[in-house]
């Protein structure tokens, strides 16, 4: 259905916004499950603000089950979930569900900054609907196209929800770089193109797509995704080769100096010099 | 015969083993290549010497792209009218159309985006402007507004609590910024002007030798000439007349006396020595007495209140306060 249609074409008209209608009637779950640390409770508390067709809920408990969140869902009319999981306080991961349709995405959360960092001086309406901009790349896969998808479904406001307000002064831009999805928020400055940025900001790195929200199979797994766990045991490995590899050098340099010594010594006991090695 | 000195000295293998049996995550990498394997890869370079750690393995990547393809023509049927979606997918607009500065525009020539910040950001940003550059000509063609009017007061995301807290600490930046400037032109001017009193001072003086040399000069009988005295030569004198014998002698004995450093006297040392300086026993001297009660104190003199200002009956102190 065209555009044109849900305007009437005269913009001075008193009655032009009765003309919109709330249609869509998608709305977001955002939860977080216990023991998520405070960066990422907030970046779910500035997601409820901006997104004005959201809905928060109570921690969840991972123990009851991820499927029990689609029966939350189911209760409180949510097609859309987004769920924020922490594992071991340090590693938050994001997934991005679609209950109706099916889908689930999970991401890897990195680098997150809140609205209330001083550094993002811009501000914007606090329901109002936002732009979306993606990088042109998002095009050019299946899979970044279905994340395409999934952030249009999630983070786009229904024409004349309820509590949305009428402006549009931001834009929600994603972008692929380094095989990350790199989220920012700007507002759109009343002068010439002026662009501020207002904030929360985040990288997802996609780890998995499944067939179905909270179960199914996996249809996507990133080929260039290690567990965190997996880095951190890597790092330690580094660090213990460092040391052992220290000793080595240092063993190696004693027996060097030995060696030469005997040489110079002409030591009759000294036969291990002439050992090939 | 080995080569001796000259050849690489290799570390005995079977000392790494020993020590390898420690790192057990390595110990089915080593069963699975052999003794004679490792250490060819050792001689040709392929592997150092020393503990090395394989990257965690990858498991098989998953790509179903036909189900990834319907899920996502399925996601979109959903979100079909363009006012609903709002999205715009586009390149950035070139770095040179967001930033005029030609400075920070040479600055940032790398193309990194993964380690350059500075040049992610303004992709970013570029990508940002050119979306909002097709969007908002084409919502404000369908009617809608999208600037929102200074009159329009509603709820923001941020409080104006908040944007006063970022107001404050950008002003506060400003702020430091200039202070700092003016410290330090306040700072130079100072320096020039010392350098400027100095030389004034010092010419001065040797004026001021060149008259007196020129008195004693016509008081013990050397010379009869008193033209130095007169009105025109004795004011307003600038230069000094380097080929008269007696301003040069002047000048050389200036020179070596301003080359002993004068110390800075502390006044409140000299107070302090005063009091408690000279050797022996102090005692007592810590302790007041009718005296030194009314005596104004040591700094009493230093700063701009030289005088203690008495409020209501007078300055009745100690005993004469009965």
């Amino acid at each position: 259905m065209p555009a044109e249609d849900l305007v009437i074409e005269d913009p001075t008209h008193p009655t032009k916004k009765k003309a919109l209608r709330w249609k869509r009637k998608t709305r977001v779950l955002i939860l977080c499950s216990r023991r998520v640390d405070y960066r990422s409770r907030h970046l779910s508390k500035n997601l409820m603000r901006l997104l004005p067709h959201s809905k928060g809920d109570s921690k969840f408990d991972r123990k009851r089950g991820l499927t029990d969140i689609n029966d939350m869902a189911e209760i409180k009319n949510c097609s859309k979930v987004l769920y924020f999981e922490a594992h071991k306080l340090k590693d938050v991961f994001l997934y991005m569900n679609d209950t109706h349709i099916g889908v689930a995405a999970v991401f890897l959360l990195h680098n997150v900054c809140t609205m209330e960092e001083l550094k993002l001086t811009g501000n914007c309406l606090k329901s109002s609907r936002a732009l979306l901009s993606f990088g042109a790349q998002f095009d050019r896969e299946p899979h970044l196209r279905l994340f395409k998808e999934l952030f249009v479904s999630v983070f786009s406001t229904p024409v004349a929800h309820p509590k949305s307000q009428p402006f549009i002064d931001h834009v929600f831009t994603f972008t692929l770089v380094d095989d990350k999805i790199w989220f920012r928020n700007y507002q759109i400055l009343p002068e010439q193109a002026g662009l501020a940025e207002v904030g929360p900001r985040m990288v997802l790195e996609p780890v998995k797509i499944f067939d179905g929200s909270f179960t199914g199979e996996v249809i996507y797994k990133n080929p260039l995704y290690r567990t965190p766990n997996a880095l951190r045991r890597f790092e330690k490995l580094q660090k213990q080769k460092k040391s052992y590899n220290r000793l080595v050098e240092h063993i190696a340099t004693k027996t060097k100096k030995k060696k030469r010594a005997a040489l110079f010594n002409f030591d009759q006991d000294a036969d291990f010099i002439f050992e090939d090695n | 015969m080995s080569d001796g000195i000259n050849s690489d000295f290799e570390v005995d293998l079977g000392n790494e083993e020993k020590d390898q049996d420690r790192f057990s995550e390595d110990d089915e990498q080593e069963s699975l290549d052999s003794d004679a394997e490792l250490q060819v890869a050792l001689q040709s370079g392929l592997l150092k010497p020393g503990l090395n750690v394989e990257l965690p393995a990858t498991e098989p990547a998953i790509y179903e792209k036909e189900k990834i393809n319907d899920l996502a023509s399925k996601l979109q049927e959903r979100n079909l009218e363009w006012l609903e979606r709002m999205d715009v997918t586009c390149e950035p607009l070139e770095t040179s159309e967001c930033i005029k500065n030609e400075k920070i525009l040479e600055a940032i020539q790398s193309n990194d985006l993964v380690n350059d910040d500075f040049k992610r950001e303004l992709t970013f940003f570029g990508q940002a402007q050119a979306a909002a550059g097709i969007a908002l000509p084409k919502l404000r063609s369908l009617g809608l507004r999208t600037e929102r009017p200074t009159d329009y007061m509603a709820e923001m995301a941020k409080s104006d609590d908040h944007m006063k807290k970022v107001r404050e600490r950008l002003l506060s930046k400003t702020k430091t910024a200039e202070r700092v400037e003016k410290i330090r032109k306040l700072r130079d001017a100072k320096k020039f002007a010392k350098k400027v009193q100095l030389e004034k001072e010092k010419a001065k003086l040797i004026e001021k030798k060149a008259l007196v040399d020129k008195v004693d000069q016509v008081r013990k009988g050397k010379s009869k000439d008193l033209s130095f005295l007169d009105e025109d030569a004795l004011s307003g004198r600038k230069t000094i007349d380097l080929t008269d014998k007696v301003v040069t002698k002047a000048l050389l004995r200036n020179q070596k006396e301003s080359s002993v450093v004068k110390k800075k006297r502390n006044k409140l040392r000299e107070a302090r020595d005063l009091k408690y300086g000279h050797g022996g026993k102090k005692r007592n001297k810590k302790r007041n007495d009718k005296a030194s009660f009314n005596a104004p104190s040591f700094k009493a003199g230093q700063g701009k209140n030289k005088q203690k200002t008495s409020v209501g009956k007078g300055s009745a102190k100690g005993k004469n306060k009965r």
